[in-house]
């Protein structure tokens, strides 16, 4: 049995450009492989003499002719059948391997028996053999994968498990490869990521790399590929058409029954926002009364010592007996204030939120602790934006010792890097000012740590939460507005810098986005 | 007057349990920090002989010879890089005052 069966669906392919697909699985480094080309009944002529050519020079070359044109999930089905490798690798008829694609894979298979499922970077080729738009894909993320495809090319999956969940579907023609990925992904043991660039999309007018306008009919068959996939994983989500084509929006049904304790730290400041003034505090809990239905919750306000009267009265009659005031007495520290609220707090689900917070979208509080319920998700955050609607919050990037927030201060419409601001996605951090979080989590990793006074404590508390194996989604269509450095002057300590790079070094971000 | 005490007796258990949790917190995150720090510091002392290696490449007399060699190369080079940028550029002007006129 061959290692691998690279499958290979063809249809009118010129014969210069599948000449050179070729050579790129011919001259693979590595040669346990067998290559199973389908020609899918190809009217024009030279198609079959370039798919004997190929077979007549290299013994490890099957190919089979169907009797009618039965398009490329048919094809690709009858090349699954045929297949005797132990891994299926998708190759496009008009497409390029790395020479080393196929030893990359095997090398990573070789570590981890486990491993049903293996995806690496791809790049665009240009007609003019110009490399361009490397798309550096992030390890494996199920909650991103629902809002794209963005496992691409260099797909391999254990071909037993291909059969097991019946090969490509005819209803999802156009989005085939995304709706395996989404069937495989459900029954798979293990599936890595491979950050190097081991497969090249060529780009030829009318494919779906030179856009993806050309196939509309591909995003409403990723569109049901998204809508059952959801059905089957029992997620009690919607999947609609996102913002851009071939991007879908997943919105889980907020979840309006689990009991939540709210935590805002605060000292009762003021500010002007929207040319009017406010008690940050007091606008916030109103916007959270004013947008939220949920019912089970409680605000644990902590509170420094000093905090006028006023604001604390004005707190009680607002939420009244969901009202909890602990008192923080010491010198500022976010994490021991944000601990001593959690430590206080009578529920399970927590919510930290800054006090210069405003809530935007309906049901943010229901929207945020929905995913807690699925046992792989560690916390969550939301889309924040500045009084002027620029982007505050995307998510955080740590990579190599820097900590970043992803598509700072840009427009709100922005799509950032292949779409990352359009959809749900898994992300190393999100911010301290919004994230929600199970308190028995939240106690195991030690809450908060107070050796970050000030700043990079959130991104302590998510490398701590990503190191349990959990993951952490920041969600598109949870919009809260953040009116940061309104209430206090962002300043990073540089103590707290020197010793979150001695806690957790300089990695890079596994969700490079 | 004894209920009373009694909840005096209870608030103070309250804290005295919260202070513990506390504690307990602290400690949690200090072990875990000290655990990451530990395998950061790991991670970093195996980079020192990547480091020494990579100096010893660069004043190697084969690197240098290399790097003497293909100078005129990597120049031609970054020239083409140039021009073909400048003829884009201006590729996409004359494009641009085609179609405003």
């Amino acid at each position: 049995m061959p290692r691998f069966s690279v499958i290979t669906p063809v249809y009118n392919v010129p014969a210069r450009v599948f000449r050179d697909t070729a050579r790129s699985v011919l001259n693979q480094s590595f040669s346990d492989w067998e290559w199973v080309l389908v020609d899918d009944a190809s009217p024009q002529n030279h198609v079959r003499a370039s798919l004997r050519k190929v077979a007549n020079s290299d013994p490890r070359v099957k190919v089979i002719t169907a009797e009618q044109n039965g398009g490329i999930v048919s094809a690709t089905n009858i090349a699954i059948e045929h297949a005797a490798g132990e891994f299926i690798a998708l190759l496009d008829h008009d497409d390029l391997l790395d020479p080393h694609a196929l030893e990359s894979v095997h090398n990573v298979l070789s570590e981890d028996e486990s491993i049903d499922m293996v995806y690496t970077d791809e790049d665009k080729l240009s007609p003019l053999g110009r490399h361009y738009d490397r798309v550096r894909k992030p390890i494996w993320s199920p909650e991103k994968l629902r809002g794209q495809m963005y496992v691409g090319h260099l797909g391999v999956y254990r071909a037993d498990l291909v059969r097991a969940v019946g090969g490509f579907r005819k209803e999802c023609e156009g989005s085939q490869d995304h709706d395996l990925a989404l069937r495989v992904s459900e029954q798979a043991r293990s599936i890595r990521h491979i950050p190097e660039v081991l497969y090249h999309w060529r780009v030829v007018p009318g494919s779906t790399a030179a856009t993806v306008e050309n196939k509309p009919y591909t995003w409403k068959a990723g569109l049901k590929a998204v809508e059952d996939h959801l059905e089957r994983i029992g997620l009690d989500a919607t999947a609609s058409f996102g913002p851009h084509p071939s991007h879908y929006t997943v919105n889980r049904r907020p979840d309006l029954s689990t009991p939540v304790s709210i935590i805002i730290p605060t000292r009762g400041s003021s500010g002007m926002v929207d040319a009017s003034p406010r008690t940050f505090i007091l606008a916030l809990v109103q916007s959270l009364l004013r947008t939220n239905t949920h019912q089970q919750f409680e605000l644990v306000v902590v509170y420094d010592t000093g905090t006028p009267d006023a604001v604390l009265q004005s707190l009680q009659r607002l939420a009244g007996d969901s009202l909890l005031l602990v008192e923080y007495s010491k010198p500022f520290n976010f994490s021991e204030k944000c601990n001593l609220g959690a430590l206080h707090a009578t529920h399970e689900t927590l919510l930290f939120l800054n006090d210069d917070m405003e809530c935007i979208t309906e049901e943010a509080i229901g929207q945020l602790i929905a995913p807690l319920n699925e046992p792989e998700v560690g916390a969550t955050g939301a889309r924040l934006l500045f009084e002027d609607g620029t982007v505050q919050h995307g998510g955080h990037k740590h990579d190599m010792g820097e900590y970043t927030l992803n598509y700072y201060g840009a427009p709100n419409n922005f799509p950032g890097e292949f779409g990352a601001m359009l959809i749900n996605r898994e992300v190393s951090g999100v911010t301290g000012a919004c994230i929600a979080l199970r308190k028995s989590l939240f106690t195991r990793v030690g809450g908060f740590s107070e050796l970050f006074p000030n700043s990079y404590n959130d991104v302590d508390l998510c490398n701590k939460i990503t190191s349990t194996g959990s993951r952490i989604l920041w969600l598109a269509n949870t919009v809260l507005r953040h009116f940061e450095s309104k209430s206090r002057t962002p300043v990073v300590d540089p103590g707290d810098y020197l010793r979150i790079q001695e806690r957790w070094g300089a990695a890079r971000d596994p969700y490079y986005a | 007057m004894k209920n009373h005490s009694s909840e005096q007796e209870l608030e103070q258990l309250r804290g005295l349990v919260q202070q513990l949790q506390h504690h307990i917190l602290r400690e949690q995150d200090r072990s875990i920090g000290l655990e990451h720090e530990a395998a950061t510091a790991k991670a970093g002392s195996n980079r020192e002989p990547l480091i020494a290696e990579l100096s010893q490449l660069k004043a190697s007399f084969s690197y240098r010879l290399g790097r003497f060699l293909t100078a005129p190369f990597r120049g031609i080079a970054t020239l083409f890089e140039f021009s073909i940028r400048a003829l884009r550029w201006a590729l996409r002007r004359a494009l641009a005052k085609a179609r405003k006129k």
